[in-house]
């Protein structure tokens, strides 16, 4: 039998099972065993689609950033708790570290590695930031300038306090976040010690905005 | 039993089996690094000092290059753990990490008191709930579950500091069972 079968319409909408023998073992009854273990597959299957949805239902976006708040705290759900162990394992609760991660531009485009982008900003509200790149592995990135991260000591900023950091695979001349030469990669803001302000409104922190350039 | 009954039960099995892999991913990926960790230090209780992360580091995702790690995989079960390390002039602080990877406390050095000869440093007890003959005076923390781990991390403000943190400040980030 060939067939299209989506188990739970709301809940696992991205798990779809072509040629299954799930429907038939539940129409044509071929046993509760098979029932049980099609139920046990389908539940395990489903994980990181499930994490991925609950994640982006309980993140708070500050355009092309995104937070929770929820991180490394014991108020976390387990879907959130999951979400970090396979992401972001070890991190610090919101009073010590606020992170943000973007893995769009500001126009809600994934970031490529085949694309030149430029992020512009200023300094973040907190005792000390930086932006530092990852991989689709989440893991930092290989590059001849051995630099992975940008912040307040690294960066050279403009006369009114600004700051533009290009982000591509090519090297640039001032304040270049080097990225993958292709694939998907992703950046996290760190705000060590946040000012308290911060709390009163997450959407409000004054994060970069990210601006794609060209692609190869 | 009829086609919308096997259905609802197909579904109720399919959520508690997502809900409980969810809910075991943590304790088991956590449960992987701390036992690769505790081998790489030689043992529980023992402080490991991390070099700075580059892209060759695999050990944990997402490492902040300017941060220096120093890893201590803790087993609080039968004796509790102290925790000392000197503070150097930005920030360091020291996290621990429970078996369900929740981060259960974090201090850093701006909440430290300094001490009577004036100098902040870091000096804690971790131990599990009801521990006895814990050090009189010591800044106690209760562990939510008997392993887990504590984090050192010194922030590398300057390239050129890197050595002086790493010789004078890292180097002396210590835990030990007591």
């Amino acid at each position: 039998m060939t067939g299209r079968f989506t188990v739970a319409p709301q809940a696992f909408t991205s798990i779809e099972f072509t040629d299954n023998f799930y429907i038939m073992s539940i129409k044509h009854g071929l046993g509760w065993a098979g029932l049980v273990v099609a139920a046990l597959v389908t539940g395990v299957l489903s994980v990181k689609p499930v994490i991925g949805l609950t994640m982006d239902r309980l993140a708070i976006q500050a355009g092309a950033w995104r937070t929770n708040v929820a991180t490394g705290s014991a108020e976390a759900n387990p879907y959130e708790r999951a979400a970090v162990a396979v992401a972001g394992l070890y991190a610090l609760s919101r009073e010590e570290t606020l992170y943000y991660t973007a893995f769009t531009d500001s126009d809600g485009r994934a970031l490529d590695g085949r694309c030149e982008y430029r992020l512009a900003g200023r300094p973040l509200p907190s005792r000390w930031w930086s932006l530092t790149l990852y991989g689709a592995d989440h893991y930092l990135v290989a590059n001849p300038a051995n630099v992975f991260s940008r912040h307040a000591n690294n960066l050279e900023f403009d006369a009114d306090g600004s700051f533009i950091v290009p982000v591509s695979a090519q090297p640039q001349a001032r304040n270049w976040l080097p990225a993958p030469a292709q694939g998907a990669f992703s950046i996290t803001a760190r705000l060590y010690n946040p000012d308290p302000a911060v709390f009163a409104d997450l959407v409000a922190v004054p994060l970069p905005t990210i601006a794609r350039g060209t692609c190869r | 039993m009829s086609l919308a009954r096997k259905l609802a039960l197909f579904l109720a099995i399919a959520a508690a089996a997502n809900l409980a892999t969810v809910a075991a991913l943590p304790r088991l990926i956590n449960a992987v690094v701390l036992h690769r960790m505790a081998q790489l230090a030689g043992g529980p209780n023992r402080a490991m000092p991390a070099p700075r992360a580059d892209a060759s580091a695999r050990a944990v995702v997402r490492p902040s290059p300017d941060l220096l790690y120093t890893v201590c995989v803790f087993d609080v079960s039968e004796r509790p753990l102290r925790i000392t390390a000197p503070v150097q002039d930005s920030y360091v602080s020291v996290s621990g990490f429970a078996a369900d990877t929740d981060n259960f406390f974090a201090i850093n050095d701006a909440a430290l008191e300094p001490g009577p000869d004036g100098v902040k440093r870091f000096d804690l007890v971790v131990a599990k709930a009801g521990a006895t003959g814990l050090p009189a005076g010591a800044r106690v923390i209760t562990a939510p579950s008997d392993r887990g781990l504590i984090l050192f991390r010194t922030l590398i403000t300057r390239d050129a500091e890197l050595p002086r943190l790493q010789r004078d400040f890292q180097a002396r980030q210590e835990c030990r069972s007591i």
